[in-house]
């Protein structure tokens, strides 16, 4: 009789905790996978949704894309995210679920607002979206962004978002954070924090590769989704706000520096190198509180037999490259490289930390750059 | 049914409910949870090091009307302990029911579990948390692994958060905690201990700030706290902790068995804690009773909106004070004396 007590009980336990109800039927449950987030012009709240058909059969009401889509689009303007979300639990006609979002679209002009910080914050708080979910800040329109996403070469919709963004991370032309490296940054102490950069305009890549054309970064090579859209470059927050725009090749120097990627391509004097990172790159902020200098040191090897000659070449060209990078960032008072957490460590408390004005210190900071390149090939 | 508990499964009872008591008040409970934490729980567990060693002189010296108070004292830090426990779970069974079950439904699987755990008695859930204890260090192992890349020692800095007083605030608080969770151990049975006994529960509460330090402290390493000091509703603070926003989905699996797991234990002690201190100060009420009277009590307070009131985190704040305070006097007015004098 005991046992038989003890197993009821042990079962609607189990039941209980993992929250089995009907209401959790996969059928019932509308999973958002792509979010865009924009503001119109009157200053609405717009978000845009994409979630997959159960059946050929459901249609979307929120100005979709073509019936063949495999998924739905829904499109609501409201006064604030918080209506807009309660507005697509009603248009939607299944359960609005966000628990398995994968990736939130904000516009340039939405990211550029004093109150984004708020907005994202409002975003974190939203039930179940906090899971690792992917962010672009775009150009153009949110909506239009989201509703361009499709999974064109078979796969979900879901395993491509990750395909694509994990090849270009592995190819350096974008930072590896994701929302809530945004979120966390912009409310903590560190340094600033970087979301990918995409656009739709394919003109956008012959205007980022006539950029800059005297730099050894390839700033050609824009990653191109099969959807034809692009992934290209960071946008830098500060205080939660978009402040600054890095290009591609900028952002490639800004992995190395981060240690988020192994390897760039660097073109002089019409040959181009492959270079690997030696060691994990090197960053100090120096001793004295009032000027600090700020230092970073980065060891590469090529893959290929170069002259002392080439190494001091591909050496000062990087170096002139990431100073240049450092500078602009400084002129914008961001500080994407990680030297906030390193000049925080000299603090005993946070508000030692808040007074010393880290932004204000970095922006007149003396940079100072080193970098080593020599030749792993065999003579 | 007389409620009791061996010293060995208490002790082991007691350190993993202090561990997961300090963790989930410092990080989870806290609507803004503060730099400094893991400092706070190592400053709470030197804090209480006294107290539960003065434990044993107010069982000894105190004589039957301290005790009797103290034991009051234990029981209602307990009681409010079990239904802050069972609010927890039941939250955290709302985050996955996506809040559509109503709260009472939600608190029952952990009622009942309380109830079947206390009517098992003490030392069942004292050696369920020496099993708990093994498999927790295998399941935070395989955490710590898989989230290793995500770890950022640095938001460890500036090394004392917004300050000594937070630190000190935070670490009175973690040691009101251990002073009273170290309840089970001191008035199991029929109470008083010899010397081997006080040093059980100072070892308790040494390994368990440890370990509650070590968890905040991977915590950080992972959710920056936030220097605006914004309130984080309690969804967010539970998703920062499982999923972080930042790793992978399939490691919410560990990381939400090592959650219930480390709540349950907690559960069960301070539960059975309650239960075997009503029945010692009504000794003619049967251990059924007791269990179902504290099961009853912790699911109305937990229902009440008492867990999540500015009253209670002043009490939290000032039980440390009053145990101190308590075993000060009672041990100053019978005259200092070790066990073995007595």
């Amino acid at each position: 009789m005991r046992g038989c007590i003890a197993a009821a009980v042990l079962v609607a336990v189990g039941m209980s905790l993992s929250a089995c109800s009907p209401s959790m039927e996969v059928e019932n449950q509308a999973y958002v996978l792509v979010m865009g987030i924009d503001r119109t012009e009157n200053g609405e709240i717009e978000l845009t949704i994409r979630i997959p058909k159960i059946g050929q059969s459901e249609s979307s009401n929120g100005g979709g894309k073509d019936e063949a889509s495999p998924y739905l689009t829904y499109a609501v303007r409201a006064g604030s995210y918080a209506r807009a979300i309660d507005a697509l639990q009603v248009m939607v006609p299944r359960e609005l679920n966000l628990s398995h979002i994968k990736l939130i679209i904000a516009s340039e002009r939405i990211a550029g607002r004093s109150d984004f910080r708020e907005l994202v914050d409002q975003i974190a708080e939203t039930p179940h979206l906090y899971n690792t979910a992917r962010f672009i800040v775009c150009e153009g329109s949110a909506g239009d962004y989201a509703k361009r996403m499709d999974s064109v070469i078979g796969t979900r919709l879901s395993a491509e978002i990750d395909a694509w963004f994990d090849h270009c991370i592995q190819q350096g032309f974008i930072p590896d954070s994701c929302f809530a490296d945004v979120y966390y940054a912009s409310n903590s102490l560190y340094s600033d924090p970087t979301a990918v950069w995409g656009f739709m305009d394919s003109g956008e890549a012959d205007r980022a590769a006539s950029l800059n054309l005297d730099s050894p970064m390839r700033r050609d090579a824009v990653m191109e989704s099969p959807s034809q859209l692009f992934l290209s470059g960071a946008a830098v927050f500060r205080g939660g706000t978009l402040a600054l725009r890095l290009d591609n090749g900028e952002t490639q120097l800004l992995n190395l520096a981060l240690n988020q990627t192994r390897s760039i391509s660097v073109a002089l004097a019409g040959k181009s190198y492959e270079l690997t990172r030696a060691h994990r790159s090197k960053k100090s902020v120096s001793s004295e509180k009032n000027n600090p200098r700020v230092e970073l040191e980065i060891s590469l090897t090529c893959e290929d037999q170069i002259t002392n000659g080439q190494a001091s070449a591909i050496e000062a060209a990087l170096t002139d490259s990431l100073l240049a990078l450092v500078r602009k960032c400084q002129s914008s008072k961001v500080d994407p490289f990680g030297f906030a957490e390193l000049a925080a460590g000299r603090f005993l408390t946070t508000g030692e930390w808040i007074d010393y004005n880290w932004r204000s210190r970095f922006a007149q900071a003396e940079p100072r750059i080193v970098v080593h390149a020599k030749s792993s090939a065999v003579p | 049914m007389k409620l009791r508990v061996s010293p060995k499964p208490a002790a082991f009872s007691a350190c993993a409910a202090m561990a997961a008591r300090v963790f989930c008040g410092l990080s989870v409970d806290c609507v803004s949870p503060g730099y400094a934490a893991w400092l706070s729980a190592i400053i709470g567990a030197a804090l209480s090091v006294p107290v539960l060693w003065m434990y044993g002189h107010v069982s000894v010296v105190g004589g039957r009307t301290a005790r009797t108070a103290f034991q009051g004292f234990i029981l209602a830090a307990s009681l409010t302990g079990s239904a802050v426990t069972m609010a927890d779970i039941a939250h955290s069974a709302g985050y996955l029911a996506l809040d559509r079950v109503a709260p009472a439904v939600l608190l029952l699987p952990a009622a009942l579990a309380l109830f079947w755990c206390i009517t098992r008695n003490g030392d069942s859930i004292g050696y369920a948390a020496m099993i708990w204890a093994r498999l927790f260090a295998l399941l935070l192992l395989i955490v710590v692994i898989l989230q290793f890349p995500y770890y950022r020692p640095e938001w460890l800095r500036p090394i004392l958060g917004s300050g000594w007083s937070t630190v000190a605030r935070n670490a009175v608080r973690a040691a009101g905690w251990f002073c009273t969770i170290g309840g089970i151990w001191i008035f199991r049975e029929d109470g008083g201990e010899g010397r081997s006994g006080k040093n059980a529960i100072l070892l308790s509460c040494a390994v368990s700030g440890a370990i509650a330090a070590l968890l905040l402290a991977l915590h950080a390493m992972l959710a920056p706290a936030f220097y605006s000091g914004a309130a984080l509703s309690w969804q967010l603070r539970l998703d920062a902790l499982l999923t972080n926003g930042r790793t992978p989905l399939y490691l919410q699996m560990p990381m939400i068995i090592l959650w219930y797991g480390g709540l349950f234990h907690l559960l069960g002690c301070e539960g059975f804690a309650a239960a075997m201190l009503l029945q010692q100060m009504a000794p003619r009420l049967d251990g059924r009773v007791c269990a179902g009277a504290v099961t009853l009590c912790a699911s109305a307070l937990a229902l009440s909106g008492f867990t999540g009131s500015r009253l209670l985190a002043l009490l939290i704040r000032y039980q440390y004070i009053a145990a101190a305070g308590f075993c000060a006097i009672v041990a100053a007015r019978g005259g200092l004396q070790t066990c073995a004098d007595a």
